[in-house]
């Protein structure tokens, strides 16, 4: 029983390292962006190239791949959707856009390098045991940046300028603009942070299980199922809301078959969300329906 | 000058019309091509295989188009795309190899894709030759031939094998994909380790291209089993299932099928010991370039030879006795030859689309599969 609990809160932590980034974005630019695999995939299939196709050192490969994630998070914003947001186009908009941007992006991966699964290493990575459960260093890493990313951004937030002006432009655009915030500038921080939280993710994701078009798929999903559950008051609800799924995915196949792994999982999420459909720690607005 | 707009908009339609039906139309005078068709998947685990058995393909058709074709005419292989295994697609892009290519034969996989395409190859008489599917498909259409021994009897060599050379092995667990193949996979285990005393234990599913198998992992070795057997889809998650196993203290024997035969699982150091597949042999007598392709790329790579081997065999015999080169008369030309050997490998085509081949348990060894044991087509039926 305890192998459940440790291996459902390496899975947490997992799903929330990439949730944290999700609700980032989401607090502040208002919007559901499915595009945030684009750039799990734009990290995954850098680390690949760099390690595996370049030979670099891991140690060298991993954060470069980060790097190409904030980049590519960057990239979005000011190729895409800057010019939708400056025009304050509505939700599903904005929703749709970002699905045809994944879309596009795992389907252009597929045919340029096939849907083969590639491997960054075959062998055992390193590990330890926890409560006599054996995690591997991709796990630890993933909690360790988790913890890092909660404290950095809490940090970043309240002791610099940036920081304030994403608070503020997430809290009232207009107002924020009237007092002369930089609302562009914010945006740029937020996709770029974001992007580079999720290169961390993508990258301690994809030693594990490989790199392929349709890895980022998953996981961003468990990342908004997760924020869903959370709520999206503050950094915390994403993280707990995470861990969450995590044991539900774990505890599933306890003592039922594995075949109804999911369906478990997401019912405790529609349980959730009918005691507290702002999300465990709130956040999550109510629709306001059409005046 | 609306109406002269309108005018040259319908000639330019027309243009590109004219050029995209008429691009593919050989010039006049060179002979028409006989058309093999080959599915290609998007799907991550089948997606390498698909390629493996389109370059071991290729091999042939190049071979026999230098030497003239057969009748004069060259072999061309078609794709079709089939997606991730969506019988919807693969019915679109087989409808357009059939209607625009004039494929005579096709090679594809999955159970749902080929049940739910079954009338298409009957109706068009179009020999599907089949991989990986279950025992129902060659039952729903008649012009199915299994090219692959049908997925459940896949297990029978790795049972056998255990039965005799690893006594040890009493207790199976049995980790396999959600999907039909998987299903059929553990009937076959739970049937064939079964009867020869080995009991599967347990059993737990995981989903198409899962981020985690920990979960299911821990529940199989809460029974302590002896051995683990993969039943995943074209070996996609067979290294994340291994890797998973061994990480969560798993020592005992780890076995899978034949989707498991790909350089990156004999890459692995934890395949050098206790991991056992069966795969399709490759003879020692192969071509050069056919055995590095199994060896480098996947293993599949000689059902993609063998599919084209065997397609052009049965249409030059056809062709030399004076036999119109279609579906229906290959179907029974293929039925009625007792064995078929190809460079690669031996066959024997049933009347009711069933197919017994050669199969063999290989373990790893120094990077590289290494043939523990050979099961003959009788034993592989």
């Amino acid at each position: 029983m305890i192998a459940y609990f440790v291996n459902g809160i390496a899975l947490g932590f997992s799903i929330g390292l990439l949730a944290f980034g999700l609700a980032l974005i989401w607090r502040t630019a208002g919007m559901i962006d499915f595009s945030y695999g684009c750039v799990f995939l734009a990290s995954a299939y850098a680390a690949l190239g760099l390690h595996v196709l370049l030979g670099w050192p891991l140690w060298l490969a991993a954060p470069a791949a980060v790097g190409v994630g904030g980049l590519t998070g960057m990239g979005l914003y000011l190729g895409l959707y800057r010019h939708f947001l400056r025009r304050r186009a509505p939700l599903f908009v904005l929703v749709l856009l970002s699905l045809a941007a994944f879309t596009v992006t795992e389907n252009g991966l597929g045919a340029m390098f096939t849907a083969q699964r590639f491997y960054l290493t075959h062998e055992l990575l390193p590990g330890w045991t926890v409560l006599g459960v054996r995690l591997n260093a991709a796990h630890f890493s993933k909690i360790a940046i988790a913890l890092v990313v909660l404290g950095a951004l809490w940090l970043f937030f309240t002791r610099t300028r940036p920081g304030a002006a994403i608070l503020a432009v997430a809290d009232n655009r207009q107002l924020a603009e009237a007092v002369g915030v930089n609302v562009n500038h914010a945006y740029l921080w937020v996709f770029g942070i974001a992007g580079l939280i999720a290169g961390a993710a993508a990258v301690t994701t994809v030693i594990e299980t490989g790199v392929d078009p349709f890895v980022g798929f998953v996981p961003v999903f468990l990342a908004f199922a997760s924020i869903i559950v959370g709520g999206l008051r503050d950094l915390r609800g994403p993280l707990v809301g995470a861990l969450v799924l995590g044991q539900a995915f774990h505890w599933a196949v306890w003592k039922i078959p594995a075949s109804w792994q999911e369906v478990v999982a997401y019912t405790v999420v529609i349980g959730v969300l009918m005691v507290r459909p702002e999300g465990l720690f709130g956040g999550i607005q109510r629709f306001q329906g059409r005046t | 000058m609306q109406i002269r707009a309108g005018v040259r908009s319908a000639a330019l339609i027309g243009l590109i019309l004219a050029l995209a039906l008429g691009g593919g139309a050989a010039p006049a005078g060179a002979a028409e091509p006989i058309a093999l068709g080959m599915c290609q998947s998007t799907a991550p685990g089948p997606a390498k295989f698909a390629q493996a058995m389109w370059k071991g393909a290729e091999l042939v058709i190049q071979d026999v188009n230098k030497k003239g074709g057969i009748g004069g005419r060259p072999l061309k292989l078609v794709a079709m795309d089939i997606g991730k295994n969506d019988p919807a697609l693969a019915r679109q892009s087989m409808q357009k190899a059939i209607s625009f290519d004039k494929i005579v034969s096709l090679l594809c996989w999955g159970s749902n894709v080929m049940l739910q395409n079954g009338p298409l190859f009957d109706e068009h008489k179009v020999v599907a030759f089949a991989m990986s599917l279950s025992a129902r498909v060659p039952q729903e259409s008649k012009y199915v031939q299994q090219l692959e021994v049908v997925t459940t009897l896949v297990v029978r060599p790795v049972a056998e094998y255990v039965k005799q050379r690893l006594p040890q092995v009493k207790k199976v667990a049995v980790l396999y994909v959600d999907y039909e193949f998987g299903y059929e996979m553990v009937k076959a285990a739970e049937s064939e380790f079964g009867r020869r005393g080995i009991a599967v234990t347990a059993k737990a599913s995981h989903p198409i291209a899962p981020p985690d198998l920990r979960a299911q992992l821990t529940k199989l070795m809460e029974g302590k089993p002896d051995a683990l057997y993969v039943a995943n889809i074209g070996g996609g998650e067979l290294v994340l299932a291994i890797r998973t196993a061994r990480e969560l203290g798993f020592e005992g024997l780890i076995m899978t099928h034949t989707g498991g035969d790909a350089p990156e699982i004999y890459g692995m150091g934890l395949t050098e010991k206790n991991f056992i597949l069966d795969a399709h042999v490759v003879l020692d007598d192969a071509p050069a370039p056919l055995k590095d392709l199994a060896a480098n790329v996947h293993g599949y790579a000689s059902s993609g030879y063998d599919f084209a081997w065997i397609s052009q065999r049965v249409l030059s015999a056809l062709a030399q006795e004076g036999k119109p080169l279609g579906g229906e008369a290959m179907l029974a030309k293929l039925r009625s030859l007792a064995r078929v050997k190809t460079p690669a490998t031996e066959y024997q085509f049933f009347p009711d689309g069933t197919t017994a081949r050669t199969l063999g348990v290989f373990d790893v060894h120094q990077g590289k599969r290494r043939l523990l044991q050979t099961f003959a087509p009788a034993d592989s039926r």
